[in-house]
């Protein structure tokens, strides 16, 4: 019994030497990026800049590591693409020196006059969109944020986002529960748009469903535009 | 041997019985659980409601009879705050069928007026008058709300039951509440005159109209060769489809099912378009997938483009905010709007939105505010929007100001390090326009933008500056 824990102990104690000098002796080389032509196999603290610029670009999905492998070279490659660089996936200089340019300095500061981004409204916005009007045009889906956005700015509803989305009975997404699915990318970008001022409704208060529009109220309403299945007016 | 069976089945049954039981006694005691706990926050949503218009009657009738600036200030900042909580606690009761927009509006007309007579020193002649108007609808207000909650007094749950009313519609055995005490409310609150004063939910300030939009009216024709001008479609493969909305109206209206709605749905039309007629143009590329259209909205009259929306999804992420700038700029160029300037750029998602105000004699005019954007992916412009600049925009004369910028820089708070500074037309939350002096600085290590009017020397309005990796915020 003695005996066979040894041995298993031994053995681990082995894998854990073994494993260690082999970590440590991938020693990694310290060029910055541009010093050198980077390719599959490459190493290195280039590398990983290299890495973490592609992923601010949005190219890359792989790990921040400083190894050249197949998924950094198909990064490379798209952004070679993108530019009309020669698609080889070997960044060398040109690519190189186009990267660094992709990252370059930000833009100058001033007033821009653009309502708070809120990711929380972003994202709220985002929700009751996909659960009114998934499947409508997109210019649909912006239209059902700009009456939400709309309402916030008038007298005759609450002032927040949430105040105005989560009124008893104002959206039929929200009493059936589909408010809760998971918003795709359509209803993200169109929410986007709705906050940056896109409002293809002209300043609506309301929209509804002809064909399924219960309230006799509602008919009292002037009527403006129809985009997909809903009519939008004041 | 049969015997034996038969005890056993039935012993099974009424075992499997009493756990069908008992799962049904839990499944209702949860649900009934859930119920009260809505029917409380209800409650508590509506007593709070009571409250805030019982505080909000003494408050307005001490309003009438403040008169030295320090008890007014103190009574005006107590109506703002408490016509904003009633506010917030009436829209999240389900009163009745229909939105209550009368006494929402009157309510936060009210919290609105309280916080622009704030602004005033002394009161206004106007003052008086208007806010005996304001007690009469508050008295009215409170008044009913008594009435309603001494209905309420002896009722199970009768939250719950308005709730289930309002959201599925149940007929018989909630037919006898209440609820329509607040249609009753809602009449009664129109009948009232309109408040007039200068705050963004003033009923003058409501539905915006284009300031000074010249030109002759177009026809679908000129709006097409606007399209194809506009966006550089020349030569291009595409169609052009104008959608007319009164036309796409009728024809929805013509499939209805319910002949009843198709009667309603015409007749509606005649209840009066949107402030500003435009034409919506569809551009359908022949030879890419539908997903890749754009709409254009123009302006019938003076043919002027009111915004533009690319549909086509945008992956990957190449261009850096400064070329979607420089794209953005060679747009503006393009489309002969020289004189406007980029003031700032914002990353969302996979695309760039690039703003940019007009400049006249060196003068940066935020209300003529025009918006552009660029995808990531290709630099490509995939979107445009003027609706505030097609508002605003008018033949402005540049006024002299009374205050040098020396003068107006010793209005900021003596450790504010300015930066640059310049001077800037801004728009207020009326509409308005006012002259103003612009500082960029910072404080504490935070950055700024301040606005002090020219004239007057008074701080205008203040906007913290973010900057992160997604462009630059002002708050």
């Amino acid at each position: 019994m003695k005996r066979k824990r040894w041995v298993v102990l031994s053995i681990f104690l082995c894998v854990l030497i073994v494993s260690g000098i082999s970590y440590f002796s991938q020693e990694e080389t310290t060029e910055t990026l541009g010093e050198r032509t980077l390719t599959i196999g490459t190493r290195g603290w280039d590398v990983r800049q290299l890495q973490r610029r592609l992923d601010n670009l949005g190219i890359y999905p792989g790990p921040v590591d400083g190894i050249y492998g197949p998924r950094t070279a198909a990064a490379v490659r798209r952004f070679q693409r993108s530019r009309g660089l020669v698609v080889d996936g070997v960044a060398g200089p040109r690519t190189i020196s186009a990267l660094l340019n992709a990252n370059a300095a930000r833009p100058a500061v001033a007033g821009n006059w653009s309502a708070v981004r809120n990711q929380d409204d972003v994202r709220l916005l985002a929700r009751i969109i996909h659960g009114e009007a998934r499947g409508e045009p997109y210019i649909g889906q912006v239209a059902i944020a700009a009456v939400v956005l709309n309402r916030v700015e008038h007298p005759s509803f609450p002032n927040t986002i949430p105040g105005v989305i989560f009124q008893p009975g104002a959206f039929s997404a929200v009493s059936d529960g589909q408010i809760w699915l998971t918003p795709d990318a359509s209803a993200k970008r169109a929410a986007n748009d709705a906050l940056n001022g896109w409002d293809p409704t002209g300043g609506a208060l309301y929209y509804w469903n002809p064909a399924t529009a219960t309230s006799s109220w509602i008919w009292s309403r002037s009527i403006w535009f129809k985009i997909g299945k809903h009519v939008f007016g004041r | 041997m049969r015997n034996k069976w038969y005890y056993i089945t039935l012993s099974a049954l009424v075992v499997a019985l009493f756990a069908v039981g008992y799962w049904g006694f839990q499944q209702q005691k949860d649900k009934n659980e859930i119920l009260l706990q809505r029917e409380n926050s209800l409650q508590q949503a509506f007593y709070e409601l009571t409250s805030d218009l019982q505080q909000l009657e003494v408050t307005i009738s001490k309003a009438m009879v403040a008169s030295t600036p320090m008890q007014r200030r103190e009574v005006l900042a107590n109506m703002w705050r408490q016509a904003n909580t009633a506010q917030q606690n009436l829209a999240k009761l389900p009163l009745s069928k229909e939105p209550l927009v009368n006494t929402q509006k009157y309510l936060n007309q009210l919290a609105d007026y309280s916080f622009t007579l704030l602004k005033g020193e002394r009161k206004s002649d106007s003052e008086s008058k208007q806010i005996a108007g304001l007690y009469k609808r508050a008295r009215l207000l409170t008044d009913q709300l008594m009435k309603f909650e001494a209905s309420l007094a002896d009722r199970e749950y009768p939250w719950i039951k308005m709730a289930a009313k309002e959201e599925r519609n149940f007929s018989s055995a909630t037919r006898k509440l209440p609820t329509n005490t607040f249609s009753e409310i809602e009449d009664q609150m129109q009948q009232f005159p309109q408040l007039v004063y200068d705050g963004p939910f003033a009923d003058e300030n409501l539905l915006k109209k284009p300031r000074q939009l010249e030109g002759p009216e177009i026809t679908e024709g000129q709006a097409i060769a606007v399209a194809k001008k506009f966006l550089n479609l020349q030569g291009q493969p595409v169609r052009y489809k104008v959608i007319d909305r009164e036309e796409q109206i009728k024809e929805m209206a013509d499939d209805l099912q319910n002949p009843d709605s198709r009667e309603r749905l015409r007749r509606q039309l005649k209840n009066g378009g949107p402030p500003l007629e435009t034409y919506l143009i569809n551009v359908i590329p022949h030879n890419r997938e539908v997903g890749n259209q754009s709409y254009i909205s123009i302006t019938k009259k003076g043919g002027r483009v009111m915004w533009v929306v690319n549909t086509r999804n945008i992956d990957g992420r190449y261009f850096s905010l400064q070329d979607a700038q420089a794209k953005a700029v060679k747009f503006m160029d393009s489309i002969g709007m020289e004189n406007f300037k980029p003031t700032g750029v914002l990353r969302t998602l996979n695309q760039a939105v690039v703003s940019f105000a007009a400049i006249k004699d060196n003068v940066i005019i935020y209300p003529d505010l025009v918006k552009v954007k660029v995808a990531l992916d290709n630099g490509e412009i995939i979107g445009y929007e003027a609706r505030n600049y097609i508002f605003a925009n008018h033949d402005r004369e540049i006024p002299e100001t009374k205050l040098s910028l020396e003068e107006a820089q010793k209005a900021l708070e003596p450790n504010f390090k300015v930066k640059t500074s310049r001077k800037a037309i801004i728009p207020l939350s009326t509409g308005k326009e006012v002259m103003t002096y612009e500082f960029y600085g910072s404080i504490n290590g935070l950055n700024y933008l301040v606005y002090v009017n020219a004239d007057t020397g008074q701080e205008e309005k203040i906007l913290r500056v973010v900057k992160n990796e997604d462009g630059v915020l002002t708050i």
